[in-house]
């Protein structure tokens, strides 16, 4: 479980985030949305102990963000932010093995080759494993950083925008990787997405923000109402039935 | 003024004006950069040799002055690599300097490979700092340079349990020792494609040249070591944000 409370981050007199309290349930898919500049990232990127907080606690697993050692918690939460990809030539099987770091310290073991393996497979990037990153397409690469923190076999695991510069087909591949995550290997995935639909489809809860607060937290079902979605986006939001679930049409 | 050496009259300045000009329109023509750049440069590089030579005549007899020089050397180039890495205070590169140029100093002195002159002594310490001075900053910009536009990858390494430091190692160091290609291909070149400045004022000093290229090897060696030394000391203290602006 992820526990927030009354977390607080400021920036200046008028942008801020919190206070924030929620309890992001064990298991299953969370998908973070809201309009740009919401706080979205910033709130991961907190609970990822990337970016200390002014006020309040964040606790992973029990574990206090804040207090904890970061190589303790770097067994404990993965995250991966659009801007922390590693840019040095590397076989998309080195930058798998990279997630091991917090159990190897560098040095892999049989167990640790195994895990990669499996992070590789479970991606569908078998084939691939021994081409540079630089060779991949953007939703190749992509998804080899989402098998580098699969590898690194956190319980919980923290994604910013995966889905970003990802085409359709792409982007339902990713999801679909992602959700089967969250079920078979049960890991606690949370996801911060644009596309309120995706949101609707594959996540297990939709955690709504808005001027670095949450004003929504609850099921696809209960989140995806006219209303709800109209005051989140501050956009006409009509919710229609759509032939694999409830659809937003925002256009 | 006339020498044995070069000839330094009237038509060595007509020359010199000839080719500063020469240079100040091929660089503001085709390189965009502009001649005044290069008159300035001119100009201050005459001044300060001619008030070099005057000081040197003046306190190649006295130690407390060759002390004084070496003091003013060490902090024109700790203001001057101040400026250039812009995120560390200025004990930072003062610190690297001295701690580089300080021990191979000791040893030259221990060993008695440096004559205890001020003439002697302010030649070999003041090539030192210059050396030191050059690859310090290198290392400093490209560490700077690395870690603003890699810090993705840095944050990608705290994600992953690394510790700071370790994490901005990871980027910072590879670059750091760029700092210490000139250096080393000039040493490794030494003879074959370059002939130092050390080994040419000598010879044309008059000393022998097998005599020069021993001055000149120790000048080298001497040189890699202290910049070698400077920049690992450089590179640490950025990684653990010792001295590093906020």
């Amino acid at each position: 479980m992820i526990t927030l409370n009354a977390v607080s981050k400021k920036y200046s007199s008028t942008v801020a985030i919190g206070p924030v309290t929620l309890e992001i349930p064990t298991g299953g898919l969370t998908a973070l949305v809201g309009p740009n500049g919401a706080g979205k990232s910033t709130m991961l990127t907190m609970v990822g102990r990337l970016l200390g907080i002014d006020e309040g606690s964040i606790e992973v697993s029990g574990y206090d963000v804040t207090k904890t050692n970061s190589k303790d918690l770097a067994k404990i939460v993965s995250i991966l932010r659009q801007e922390n990809h590693f840019v040095t030539r590397l076989t998309v099987r080195q930058l798998v093995g990279f997630g091991r770091f917090p159990h190897s310290k560098g040095r892999l073991n049989q167990q640790d080759e195994e895990i990669i393996s499996r992070s590789i497979d479970f991606l569908d990037l078998g084939e691939l494993e021994g081409r540079y990153l630089d060779e991949l397409s953007g939703g190749q690469r992509q998804r080899a950083y989402v098998a580098m923190v699969l590898a690194q076999d956190t319980d919980t695991v923290l994604l910013d925008e995966p889905l970003n510069n990802l085409d359709m087909k792409h982007s339902v591949i990713m999801m679909q990787h992602l959700k089967r995550a969250a079920q078979e290997l049960n890991r606690t995935i949370v996801i911060v997405l644009h596309d309120i639909n995706f949101a609707g489809h594959y996540a297990d809860y939709i955690c709504a923000m808005k001027h670095g607060k949450v004003v929504q937290f609850g099921t696809p079902e209960q989140i995806m109402q006219d209303e709800i979605l109209t005051e989140v986006f501050e956009t006409p939001v009509n919710v229609v039935p759509g032939p694999n679930g409830p659809l937003a049409v925002y256009y | 003024m006339n020498s044995t050496l070069l000839n330094t009259g009237w038509p060595m300045w007509v020359m010199l004006a000839i080719v500063v000009g020469a240079t100040g329109i091929i660089t503001s023509r085709f390189l965009d950069l502009s001649a005044k750049k290069i008159f300035s440069a001119a100009g201050r590089a005459l001044i300060q040799l001619i008030v070099i030579a005057l000081i040197i005549s003046q306190v190649s007899t006295s130690w407390i002055l060759t002390i004084a020089l070496l003091l003013l050397m060490l902090a024109v180039a700790v203001f001057t690599s101040t400026q250039r890495i812009e995120t560390v205070r200025w004990w930072v590169p003062a610190s690297v300097i001295f701690g580089g140029v300080a021990p191979v100093v000791a040893l030259m002195f221990g060993f008695g490979v440096l004559p205890v002159t001020p003439l002697a002594v302010i030649a070999v310490i003041g090539q030192l700092i210059g050396g030191t001075m050059s690859a310090t900053n290198l290392a400093g910009r490209r560490i700077e340079q690395e870690l603003s536009q890699r810090a993705g990858e840095v944050e990608a390494a705290l994600a992953l349990g690394f510790p700071e430091n370790a994490a901005r190692n990871l980027v910072g160091r590879p670059v750091a020792a760029e700092a210490l290609l000139p250096g080393l291909d000039q040493t490794r070149t030494v003879g074959t494609v370059t002939l130092p400045g050390a080994f040419v004022g000598l010879v044309l000093g008059g000393a022998s040249p097998l005599e020069a290229g021993l001055v000149q090897l120790v000048v080298l060696i001497n040189l890699l070591a202290v910049q070698a030394i400077a920049v690992s000391l450089l590179a640490m203290m950025i990684e653990r944000k010792i001295g590093v602006r906020a």
